[in-house]
């Protein structure tokens, strides 16, 4: 009640104040007369302005002095007209143009001249992101303005994407930045989409259908965004969806149909020449015979594949194996003669072209008071993994204005997207696609993976077969990768609503309340089936389903207005209230070691005694409020000052208010077109936004435990014992408070020549302080970790955007554009800890340590001493050998980033060309690792001849002159042979040495290319259709970089924070798209 | 103006403030319980002792004596002492973490309710573990352990002392749970033995005074503890449950396939009758009993995790067992000169296995078998070193500097202990300092 009272002594005191002012007023329409509809009318100089109603009618306040109306509207030209004394009315034409004004959309939805706005915010237009012919709105950002990271998570389709403004600035907080959707924030979750393990899970915001947008603000800094307060902390992306258009033709469609072709842009290469089986050493054999073939030994140091005779002799006296697949029939073999190389074969069991078919349509309405936007859009997918790997989008919005009277506006935006995608196990995972698909040894033929085993006795059961268990007997500790992507099951259902009526009511000219409300609901509905006979702990089966839910309201009062005080002082004032309420639950049932091994593979969860079932679920339910204002002022026509708050109460510290400041001022220097330096302003920034701790971390609490080596994955559940409960491992803390985002922005905007070349530039440096973060505590105090405010993490950096219009006509244009981001990232204070690791493994993981940047890398490393040279011990054998500690072995933030690219029109045929670099970043390359071990990596497989006497890594000699498999090695204190002595010990990927596996994963890549076409009116005059165009995109069509087997953008561990992992991560894609577009 | 100021500031504060009610108390984890029955608590601290029995620190501990081999990916590194302090993350917040702050939170709770069952059981439970971490790492946090508010940062207390206050500790709950039986009182569905909780500390104090080597003490432990028959073994329970089953079965037949097998291993040599080190003598058959560990599948000599096999899913797993109790015995009586009571109780270890396995392999050895008492003594050890997996074994090989001469891949010495683990370097002030894997820990210097 005494927020309703506030809102209305807010609006008398507005209304009374402004009816001071002196109005006028007038009508806006096209050249064929039809009005527009929110057309914006600015007097000159003043913020004062108005949109034009729904007869396109509108009425501004102009103060004494005031000289100009300035009016503009989306795809027309702007135009201005001078106000002459005693006029008051004023009929204005608008022809239509491309050559807008630029303009930003503000955090809380209020459209602004980019020109008068003093952040460093970006508007991204439709077009721009539908050329890029990505399926998710996030991706298509990539490259296009700066400060802004875009990373997929991999090649899989639908797969999320990181996205990150400003480098990393919080541990536990979100790490997305805030996405408001016409006004109201939605969920951008990314639930378990940490892929250490698992399926690649989607992100939300692939859940928008590209095609619905209208225009993506990018909010990069912390002033802008400071009206959110603890919601913001990393940038806010605010999106606009499409509206009925409110001038223009009463009923138009526009339609398109997008095919596209993905393929995989970088794989592991796998040697051909050995095969399975032991080396050497292990073997017994001389070095000079590499190895011994061993059937189902997971290693590829066998013999030599051609060396063999060529044809298998098998024991044909007991059991075998008869393949679905082919019909073939495997024996045991005694010895191994089969010298075909099954690389190939294997690659395209798994692999293909992957495509897209997109359909979406559009139609706009306008009646008599009201207009609508309706479209509907369908994807279809089907990833580059063969079987089990699509995704299916099928999205329906209807976004409607009603006016009701004149001055009371209604609008509805609604939209459901429905998503059904079949997912495929990636990651450290024995039932994952690419550890089974690599690891195969290149002489063991993966074509049949399931059949039926005959046992010596004539007994027949269903089996799984892979190099480890080429027999199929019982599964193989491996899947084979045909199991992974035909028998397993991965299906994940998303039904999401989004709904968000607003009520506009234009109390006086230039004073409007609203209400707006947001809901956003989903459901999400995940199942697995690791049908009997899969790989690692699913031997006996294993179905589960996840059953997310997430719903997400957000209510707003908001009152906008403006008044000219005097000549020299206008303002523009916005106040309001925000209630956030966010209820989560994740309902889980698993079954393992199911009991009837169904043909069908029926998810029926009871196929499990008791004591195999088990379910599981997580709650939450999260509210903030606060209120909010935002004061805009404009004095002698060219200082902007701006002034915003935030003052907010939330769920986690219930008992403290919390407020948010931020200030910002701005000096035009010049603004004229037809100067040479056409336009300079110069702008300063300082804000504050917040990261609230996260709920439930107040209090310690007593969890269902297990005991054992739960990271090896041998464990016993308490469950099983009658069950046994201890207290959690993490020491909840009552004391936590927010944690600051403190942010100083500096920067400026030039035009040059008549507006036609144009660069920002901005300089920001932002400090979290008080970072909470679950700080390791010493076990012996009973605790592994403890929440805190402990650390402080800072970023600075540069960013610059830059446009030269190289031509500018009618019917010919060429435009270049850049943009280039350096950001330093610093984990300043990390106190009572040496580092908190984000995610990875206990070897190789990305973390946060003082005085490193964020997630840095951080592992096992050589023994070194002072001087940084290699220590050998004398047991070593001229191998250097691992330190007893870890320590940072990489930093995976890029050094800068840039976009560079450049469109070309001429008449209807245009090009565009987009490459983005992104320097200096390190990876963890586990896979090179883990493949060396195998002997999987053709480096592993070089034939060497020693040049001299050498010594392999267990001490055993080999004379010079003797042909090894191997390579002759000189790490510092002479030459020495490694050997698989060496790769299966510190040599390769299961060592204590991650250091050796990190490389640099800078890379450059052609994001995107496109030529399309518009036909020409005469062609299509007479068909009825007001446009057609056709054209072909290519995505990430090149790329360059010195990692080796995978597209470095690509992240084992997801949307999460930990950056720069590799681990048999699924892969990456390029493709290539065809468009045909048409409207009427 | 001004008054817009005004007027909005004071909005801004009425707003905020008037809204506590919209937020209040849905900080509440919905989740998770905040308190929790002593029941439940002590029964979770009984089954995380599985992870010093069985668990990871069993088969590090047996890799590093060469009862077992590291065959594959990180466990061939590790065999070969590639070993940084971060391996031994996991098992120091098992012992501490897991273990015992968890038995403090039980001893708590049970002075709390004057539950005496409880109260004894907890005390074993932190007995118990605070003795395995000392001996393990040496000197350790234990009076200031399991304390978080008041110590933060736990100092690290001497080895010896550490040992003495968990021997104490066993003491006071032998006498607070008294003679109540392990298996069937209801205060526990962990462990499966005819022997009583008081039993149970006996046992377990014998294996530490064993180790500080209080001969005399041990051989009166070992005595008191009163285990007489198989049964007496408390063995954890293992089912073919998922995560039920023998966890050296889940390793190996589950999730680690190759990593642990026993290919090359002094143990299966001394099992063998072609070695060297073999023990084959017409009272001495050890070839079921290898085929009880062990099955050779032409890559690997693997633990037996086949039906019927000692590393069988459902196959029990001893937390203190018969043999260790005898040979114990054995190995005191024999060292406090009493020749007859060592060789009867190693009879007893050895007549075990045929009760076991149901074979008549062992036949019984008198003092014409053994040269002199050292000779004596180190069948004992053998006999316990192809007996009892994991730690009581690797702290035999340490404290008689390899008797027996199991392999050590290379090196001249045993390991000596475990590394302080990374977790704690990182995280607390009192940290000692990295301790080399050579240094002895005092009770072994």
């Amino acid at each position: 009640m005494k927020r309703l009272s506030l809102v209305i002594a807010m609006v008398l005191f507005a209304v009374g104040y402004a009816a001071a002012q002196q109005a006028i007023s007038g009508t806006v329409t096209s050249e064929d007369g039809e009005p527009l509809i929110g057309a914006s009318v600015l007097v000159e100089g003043a913020t004062t302005g108005t949109v034009t109603d729904f007869d396109g009618m509108f009425n501004v306040t102009v103060p004494a002095g005031g000289e100009k109306l300035i009016i503009s509207y989306t795809g027309f030209t702007t135009q201005e007209v001078e106000i002459m004394a005693g006029k008051t009315n004023y009929e204005i034409m608008l022809s239509e143009g491309v050559a807008i004004d630029e303009v930003v959309v503000t955090a809380i939805g209020i459209e602004r001249k980019k020109d008068e706005d003093l952040s460093s915010a970006t508007l991204i237009e439709t077009d721009l992101l539908e050329r890029s012919g990505e399926t998710g709105v996030i991706q298509g950002l990539a490259g296009k303005t700066s400060g802004v990271n875009i990373v997929r998570n991999s090649g899989d389709p639908g797969a999320g994407a990181y996205i990150q403004i400003r480098g990393q600035n919080t541990i536990l907080g979100d790490a997305s930045p805030l996405i408001i959707l016409d006004g109201v924030p939605i969920s951008n979750s990314s639930v378990n989409n940490n892929t250490l393990a698992g399926v690649v899970q989607q992100s939300r915001l692939n859940d928008i259908n590209p095609d619905d947008i209208e225009s993506i603000t990018v909010l990069k800094g912390a002033s802008a965004a400071a009206v959110y307060g603890t919601g913001a902390a990393n940038g806010v992306l605010v999106i606009k969806t499409k509206r009925g258009k409110t001038g223009g033709k009463r009923f138009s469609v526009s339609a398109g149909i997008t095919y596209g072709i993905d393929e995989i842009n970088r794989e592991y290469e796998k040697q051909g020449e050995f095969g399975q089986g032991l080396p050497d050493i292990y073997a017994g054999v001389p070095y000079d015979q590499f190895g011994v073939f061993v059937a189902g030994n997971s290693l590829s140091w066998g013999d030599r594949i051609s060396d063999r005779s060529g044809t298998d002799e098998v024991d044909q006296s007991g059991g075998f194996f008869t393949g679905d697949q082919t019909g073939s029939t495997y024996f045991p073999i005694i010895t191994k003669g089969d010298n075909n190389v099954y690389n190939d074969s294997n690659r395209d069991q798994v692999f293909q072209n992957g495509q897209t078919v997109d359909v979406n349509f559009g139609v706009n309405f306008r009646g008599e008071n009201s207009n609508t936007y309706f479209s509907f859009s369908r994807l279809d997918q089907e990833g580059i993994i063969k079987g089990n790997s699509d995704y299916t989008r099928s999205t329906v919005r209807i976004n409607q204005d009603f006016n009701i009277i004149d001055n009371l506006n209604i609008r509805i935006n609604t939209s459901y997207s429905g998503v059904e995608s079949n997912r495929i196990q990636t990651g450290s995972n024995l039932a994952g696609l690419y550890l089974g698909y690599l690891r195969t040894s290149p002489d063991f033929d993966n074509t049949d993976y399931s059949g039926t085993y005959t046992d010596a006795n004539g007994l027949n059961r269903p089996g799984h077969r892979g190099y480890r268990n080429g027999l199929g007997t019982a599964r193989p500790t491996y899947n084979n990768p045909g199991w992974t992507i035909n028998v397993q099951e991965n299906p994940t259902e998303v039904d999401r609503f989004v709904v968000a009526p607003e009520i506009n009511w234009s109390i006086l000219p230039n004073l409007t309340a609203t209400v707006r409300y947001g809901l956003d609901y989903y459901t999400d509905e995940r199942r697995t089936v690791f049908p009997i006979n899969s790989g690692g702990d699913f031997g006996q089966g294993q179905l589960s389903r996840d059953e997310i839910t997430e719903k997400t309201q957000n209510l707003f009062l908001i009152l906008n207005g403006n008044s000219q005080i005097s000549d020299n002082l206008g303002l523009n004032y916005t106040f309001g209230y925000n209630l956030y309420d966010n209820e989560y639950q994740r309902l889980s049932g698993t079954s393992a070691n199911l009991l009837y091994n169904s043909p069908e593979q029926e998810f029926i969860l009871d196929n499990a005694t008791a004591p195999n079932q088990d379910n599981d679920q997580f709650l939450s339910r999260n509210r903030k409020n606060g209120v909010f204002g935002v004061l805009n002022a404009t004095i002698a026509q060219n200082l902007l000052v701006e002034l915003s708050g935030r003052l907010e109460r939330t769920a986690a510290i219930q008992d403290e208010l919390f407020f948010f400041p931020s200030a910002s001022v701005g000096y035009k220097l010049i603004d004229d077109a037809t100067k040479g330096l056409s336009f300079a302003k110069v702008r300063a920034s300082y804000g504050e936004v917040g990261i609230e701790p996260g709920l439930y971390q107040n209090r310690n609490v007593f969890v269902a435990s297990t005991a054992g080596s739960e990271g090896w994955g041998d464990y016993l559940d308490g469950a099983n014992y009658g069950g046994t409960f201890s207290r959690g491992a993490i020491q909840g803390n009552p004391d936590l408070t927010i944690e600051t985002v403190k942010e100083i922005e500096l920067g400026a905007d030039f035009r040059f020549l008549s507006n036609r070349i144009g660069l920002g530039i901005t300089y920001y440096d932002r400090t979290t302080e008080d970072g909470i973060l679950p700080l390791e505590a010493p076990p012996s105090s009973g605790f592994t970790t403890v929440y805190s405010n402990a650390a402080e993490i800072s970023n600075t950096g540069i960013e610059l955007d830059a446009y030269y219009n190289i031509i500018t006509k009618n019917d010919m244009s060429w435009k270049i554009f850049g943009n280039f981001t350096t950001n330093e990232n610093k984990v300043e204070k990390l106190p009572g800890v040496s580092r908190y690791i984000l995610d990875g493994f206990a070897s190789a993981s990305s973390a946060v340590i003082e005085g490193q940047p964020f997630g840095a890398l951080y592992g096992g490393v050589w023994l070194r001493d002072d001087a940084g040279e290699f220590v050998f011990e004398d047991d070593n054998n001229g191998f250097p050998t691992n330190a007893p500690e870890q320590d940072v072995i990489g930093d995976p933030n890029a050094d800068w980033r840039g976009g560079l690219g450049t469109e070309f029109t001429v008449k209807g045929l245009s090009f565009s060309v987009l490459f983005e670099t992104a320097q200096g970043q390190d990876m963890w390359n586990g896979t090179q690792g883990v493949l060396n071990y195998f002997g999987i990596a053709p480096e592993t497989a070089n034939i060497t001849v020693a040049s001299q006497d050498l010594v392999t890594y267990f001490g055993q000699s080999i004379p010079a002159g003797t042909t090894f498999r191997g390579n002759e090695v000189d790490f510092g204190a002479g030459p020495v042979a490694a050997t698989a002595e060496w790769y299966l010990d510190n040599g390769g990927g299961f060592g204590s040495v991650d250091e050796q596996f990190v490389q640099d994963a800078s890379w450059t890549r052609l994001r995107e290319a496109t030529i399309s076409y518009a036909l020409p009116q005469s062609l299509i005059g007479k068909t009825g259709l007001s446009n057609v165009s056709i054209g072909v995109t290519g995505r990430n069509l090149v790329f360059w970089s010195e990692f080796e087997g995978a597209d470095p953008e690509t992240n084992l561990t997801g949307a999460s924070k930990a950056r720069g992992l590799h681990y048999f991560t699924n892969p990456g894609t390029r493709s290539v798209l065809f468009n045909l577009k048409f409207g009427f | 103006m001004k008054n817009l100021l005004l007027l909005a500031l004071a909005g801004l504060l009425v707003g905020a403030t008037s809204c506590e009610s919209v937020v209040e108390d849905l900080n509440k984890d919905p989740n998770n319980f905040t308190d929790i029955s002593t029941t439940l608590i002590v029964n979770h601290t009984i089954l995380n002792t599985v992870t010093v029995a069985e668990a990871e620190s069993a088969r590090n501990a047996g890799m590093w004596v060469d009862q077992f081999t590291g065959s594959d990916r990180q466990y061939i590194t590790l065999d070969n002492y590639g070993i940084v302090n971060a391996d031994f993350d996991a098992p120091w917040a098992d012992f501490y973490r897991g273990g015992l702050s968890q038995a403090e939170i039980g001893i708590q709770k049970a002075t709390e309710e004057n539950a005496p069952s409880f109260l004894g059981i907890s005390q074993i439970m932190k007995g118990y573990y605070a003795a395995e971490a000392a001996l393990q790492f040496g000197d350790v946090p234990f009076s200031q352990a399991a304390d978080a508010v008041q110590f933060p940062d736990p100092v690290y207390d001497g080895q010896r002392e550490v040992i003495n206050q968990a021997i104490a500790l066993l003491d006071e709950g032998a006498a607070n749970v008294g003679s109540l039986a392990i298996t069937g009182s209801g205060t526990n569905n962990v462990l499966n033995t005819s022997s009583s909780w008081d039993q149970l500390a006996n046992a377990l104090k014998a294996r530490y005074l064993l180790s500080v080597r209080d001969y005399a003490g041990a051989l009166d432990a070992a005595q008191d503890a009163g285990f007489d028959a198989a049964s007496n073994s408390v063995d954890i329970i293992h089912t073919t449950s998922n995560f039920a089953e023998n966890l050296f079965y889940q390793f190996e037949a589950e999730q680690r396939t190759d990593y642990l097998t026993f290919t090359g291993s002094f143990l299966i040599d001394v099992l063998s009758d072609t070695t060297d080190v073999s023990r084959t003598t017409d009272k001495t058959n050890d070839s079921n009993r290898r085929s009880f560990f062990s099955y050779d599948d032409g890559e690997f000599v693997r633990l037996n995790t086949n039906i019927g096999g000692f590393f069988a899913a459902d196959m029990n797993f001893p937390l203190v067992g018969y043999p260790e109790v005898q040979l114990i015995i054995a190995e005191s009586a024999a060292r406090t000169g009493d020749e007859e009571l060592a060789i009867s109780s190693l009879n007893n270890a050895r007549n075990y296995w045929d009760g076991v396995m149901g074979t008549d392999d062992y036949a019984d050895l008198d003092e014409d078998d053994f040269d002199d008492e050292d000779d004596l003594i180190n069948a004992i050890l053998l006999e316990k070193f192809v007996s009892v997996f994991g730690l009581p074994t690797f702290h035999d090989v340490v404290r008689t500097d390899n008797a027996i001469g199991t392999y050590l891949d290379g090196r001249d010495a045993p390991l000596q202990r475990f590394l302080y683990p990374s977790t704690e370097a990182s995280s607390n002030s009192n940290y000692p300092g990295l301790i080399g894997l050579d240094v002895p820990t005092p009770i072994n210097n």
